[in-house]
């Protein structure tokens, strides 16, 4: 009895007054306002002058850097801080701070924060609570094949921000001028080649692959091959076992990300792995890492899907002079003959291994 | 003499519950944004303070902080239901497999892709379902002794568990992955007041069942038998005892994920010093379980920038307290 | 005096093909002291279990004319008090309020007892001389003070009949001669005891009706002597049990 007394007398009403209060009430964003859809098919009211964004995904903090927009994050995803690339390319991303996915949405509010770009999605209804719009990325599709998604990022930020809509346009014809080109000259093949990839922009080991509804997917198909794990639809994330490795025993296999060094010595220290026939055949690649690992939907896509093609097809490219032009393209960098080998080797400027 | 005795319980009850409206306040203020106490203040009469410090107040830190407040007695009255009626002090609210089925229910709805109203829902039909498994194969085992029901809780828990195992298996990204991780360890960061508005009525008729039903409650804890000769219906006290705790811990879970420790640890703490009359352990666990609880989520959005999961603290504080409470009355325990 | 008990036709087994209890019917008169014997297995806590309305037994067991099956817990608890034989407890209640639950029958749903209520409890340890112990922990007093508590529990129920499941078993001589000591006082009082043993020695000097349980029947014995106790015990009496029979 007196336990409720007590409770009742001294601040229940108080807060459940204020609550009832609270919900009537709505914050807005002004009139200034633009509705878009974002890839989970969310639409999204942000207002017009967004000044500091947080960009929780690598991929899209590397095309708001090469659209112009680079000034306007306040942080990004905590692996992009870890390349020094970036601050290299882009000095002003040496301020960024490192945000992770499940970031609270007080750090947000505190941080100013008044759009957020993320794409993984977990804690965005607590960013939405706080008021902060979300918009959702992805390296993947989350309904069916990744296809036309590629341009889903440089289509946002070109609605967002239309003083770099015809940045961002350039690089879809970019995209689709590569895409056309590859096709012309090699034609579009239905491959039996499988190509196995590994992501390895976090520590995750051998196994850690993507679906086939990823964004390497879409780039193997350009390249007519096959991804090796692509009968895993959905699958994002898969656990393969040396075993259905075996079974895949794919005709190649790519590397990438920041750990691809640490990875190589695992493939090599392994005896299942270093015995599958793609590396007796010398058909293990290292997939470059500019700012982002190119397999990102990025800057670097164009350039992604040249060098894939010209790894199994009869397709010229010259990595070096490309990748030169395309940094120098969206970043206004130039980059020496070490620097590319670096890049193309998973190593940081000095030629160490990033992680 | 007798009235002396009261006196020392209403004092404990009056310190308990100041320092829990203290703490509510001051919680209020701290996170990782920064919100003055007269910001507070002035958000609770109605007067207008700066934009975002309202929003963080009263779309973040106020839900939350409410439901901390409700979870925390919830899984408090809940464990002490559960360990008088056992007779177990070592026993927690996921005894009869209540929060283990809630899990499964949570990735279930989580793994399909259903919204967070939905997992809630899927979360609390799952725990009820969860306790009545367990009900129903002890019931066939036509033993009336309570650790076959205990038994047939362990392994309804396992199995339980094993399902949440597959359900993470199965998780077919890295976001459903880290969203179930999450829930598994306590979250309250996607808390809205709508949540606490849900909440509410649950949590105080459960606990004012409980209060009413503390005195039976001792009997009960004496074994059927006894309970029978001193006047107590025990099967449909029990019943009604186990739907009280089952509910508190179902909707504990489906809103706030599985939270562990306080549960367990609250009741006995409570015990250790007031003994383990329930008219006394149920209002005294109500205020210290929603004390720690406060305590609680505000470390949990304060300390780092990134939400940290519930279960992780109220595991590293809820040890330390609960060893110093031992310590304190090791000459008691016997 | 009139019959406080009366079992008719009671049958009751855990099994059904062999019945512990089997077709019996007795009657206790009011006031006294009654004693079950019989060897272990025999069916005396059987017995005691179907009369608390725990065996779901076959027949009939009425208590002041009413048949125990058509009374609810609360109603038959103002009948029937109860004391079991292990006696552990590893909950800490204070003793005062484990007498208290005894005031359970008489109070209302929900409802904390009252002055009145406390009265009683003072009472009733007071006449079991353990009223300096009320604020001890029941799990911090010796297995004697344990016992008395039991008793007082039974008093504050305020019940015509007291059960007691083994109540010699954990005591000390001194004790067992101070409990036969209350259960005259009580039975002086008005109050009907059943009681189980092990030990009819303990019978030899007590005022009390005493009946065997054998065969899955309740048989009456008049007078306690070696005749019948071998009668119920058997050989084992016969080779070395003679001589503790003795007259205190």
């Amino acid at each position: 009895m007196n336990l409720k007394k007590i409770i009742a007398l001294t601040f229940a009403p108080a807060i459940l007054l204020r609550c009832l209060v609270g919900c009537s009430k709505n914050g807005d964003t002004g009139n200034e306002s633009i509705t878009i859809v974002d890839m989970e098919g969310n639409n999204v009211t942000v207002s017009k002058n967004v000044k500091k964004i947080a960009c929780i995904s690598q991929s899209a903090t590397d095309l708001m850097i090469a659209f112009g927009l680079g000034d306007k994050i306040v942080g990004t995803y905590r692996s992009f801080t870890y390349n020094k690339w970036a601050a290299e390319i882009y000095p002003n991303a040496a301020n960024y701070k490192a945000y992770s996915y499940s970031v609270s949405a007080e750090e947000l509010l505190a941080d100013d924060i008044d759009l957020v770009i993320i794409q993984d999605t977990e804690n965005a209804q607590s960013f939405r609570n706080a008021g902060i719009p979300v918009i959702a990325v992805h390296q993947y599709s989350p309904t069916g094949v990744f296809d036309d998604e590629v341009y889903d990022v440089a289509r946002i930020l070109g609605q967002l921000f239309p003083e770099v809509k015809s940045k961002a346009d350039a690089w879809i014809k970019d995209v689709k001028d590569a895409i056309s080109d590859i096709q012309t000259k090699c034609g579009t093949v239905n491959s039996e080649n499988a190509v196995y990839y590994v992501n390895g922009e976090k520590s995750k080991g051998l196994y850690y692959s993507d679906g086939g509804n990823s964004m390497i997917s879409r780039i193997y198909d350009v390249a007519n091959v096959r991804l090796a794990t692509e009968k895993y639809e959905v699958i994002n994330v898969h656990k393969v076992s040396d075993e259905e490795m075996v079974d895949l025993n794919p005709y190649a296999m790519m590397i990438g990300g920041a750990y691809q060094n640490n990875l190589v010595d695992e493939l090599n220290n392994s005896p299942v792995w270093s015995t599958l026939d793609c590396n007796t055949n010398n058909r293990v690649y290292r997939i470059p890492v500019c700012m982002v690992g190119i397999e990102n939907v990025s800057a670097e896509t164009p350039l992604m899907l040249k060098f894939t093609a010209s790894l199994f097809n009869e397709y010229e490219f010259d990595l070096k002079t490309e990748m030169k032009s395309n940094i120098k393209k969206y970043f206004n960098y130039d980059l020496s003959d070490d620097d590319v080998t670096n890049m193309s080797q998973g190593l940081d400027k000095d030629g160490h291994r990033m992680v | 003499m007798k009235a002396k005795r009261n006196k020392k319980f209403i004092i404990t009850l009056i310190v308990l519950s100041a320092i829990l409206v203290v703490l509510f306040f001051t919680s209020m203020c701290l996170g990782r944004y920064p919100v003055s106490i007269g910001d507070v203040f002035k958000f609770f009469t109605f007067q207008t303070i700066d934009n975002t410090s309202e929003k963080v107040i009263e779309y973040l830190r106020l839900p939350r902080t409410l439901i901390a407040l409700l979870i925390g007695c919830s899984l408090a009255v809940s464990g002490a239901i559960y360990q008088s009626a056992f007779n177990n002090k070592l026993v927690s609210p996921d005894l009869l497999g209540v929060s283990s089925g809630a899990s499964v229910g949570a990735c279930l709805a989580i793994l399909i892709g259903f919204s967070s109203a939905l997992i809630s829902v899927f979360a609390f039909i799952f725990g009820f379902a969860a306790v009545a498994l367990t009900l129903l194969i002890s019931k066939t085992f036509r033993n009336k002794s309570n650790i076959i029901l205990i038994l047939c809780g362990l392994a309804v828990g396992g199995l339980m568990s094993s399902l949440v195992g597959l359900m993470k298996y199965l998780a077919d990204n890295e976001m459903k992955l880290a969203e179930m991780t999450f829930w598994l360890l306590g979250d309250l960061s996607k808390a809205t007041i709508k949540d606490f508005w849900i909440m509410l009525p649950v949590t105080v008729v459960d606990c004012a069942l409980a209060i009413l039903l503390s005195w039976r409650l001792n009997i009960i804890s004496l074994g059927a038998k006894e309970s029978k000769t001193l006047g107590v219906n025990y099967k449909l006290t029990m019943a009604l005892l186990i739907v009280v705790a089952t509910s508190l811990t179902a909707v504990s879970v489906a809103i706030g994920g599985t939270i562990g420790w306080i549960g367990l640890v609250i009741p006995n703490i409570v015990r250790l010093f007031v003994g383990s009359n329930n008219k006394k352990v149920i209002p005294i666990s109500i205020l210290l379980g929603s004390i720690m609880m406060i305590v609680v989520d505000t470390i949990a959005r304060s300390i780092a920038p990134n939400e940290i999961p519930l279960s992780i603290i109220t595991g590293i504080l809820g040890t330390p307290v609960f060893i110093y409470a031992i310590f304190k009355r090791r000459r008691e325990i016997q | 005096m009139s019959n406080i008990i009366e079992v008719k036709n009671l049958s009751f087994g855990y099994d059904k093909t062999k019945k512990v209890l089997d077709d019996l019917s007795i009657s206790f008169i009011e006031g006294r002291i009654i004693a079950l014997i019989g060897r272990n297995g025999s069916g005396k806590s059987t017995f005691l279990d179907c009369v608390l309305g725990i065996n779901e037994y076959d027949g009939e067991i009425l208590i002041s004319e009413q048949n125990i099956k058509e009374l609810s817990s609360k109603e038959y608890a103002k009948y029937v008090s109860f004391i079991p034989q292990s006696v552990q407890i590893n909950i800490d209640f204070s003793i005062r309020d484990f007498i208290s639950f005894g005031r359970n029958p008489h109070v209302g749903f929900g409802l904390s007892i009252d002055a009145s209520d406390y009265q009683k409890i003072d009472e009733s340890a007071e006449k079991c001389g353990i009223k300096e112990l009320l604020d001890k922990s029941i799990n911090k007093v010796s297995g004697g003070e344990r016992q008395l508590a039991f008793i007082a529990r039974a008093l504050t129920q305020e019940t015509p009949i007291i059960i007691m499941d083994e109540p010699t078993a954990s005591l000390d001589f001194g004790n067992q001669q101070k409990l036969f000591k209350i259960m005259k006082a009580l039975v002086k009082d008005g109050k009907t005891i059943i009681f189980t043993t092990h030990n009819p020695n303990h019978l030899v000097n007590l005022d009390c009706d005493i009946y065997a349980v054998s065969n899955g029947k309740l048989k009456k014995i008049d007078e306690l002597n070696s005749e019948t106790v071998r009668e119920i015990y058997g050989d084992e009496f016969e080779r070395d049990g003679k001589s503790f029979l003795f007259k205190l």
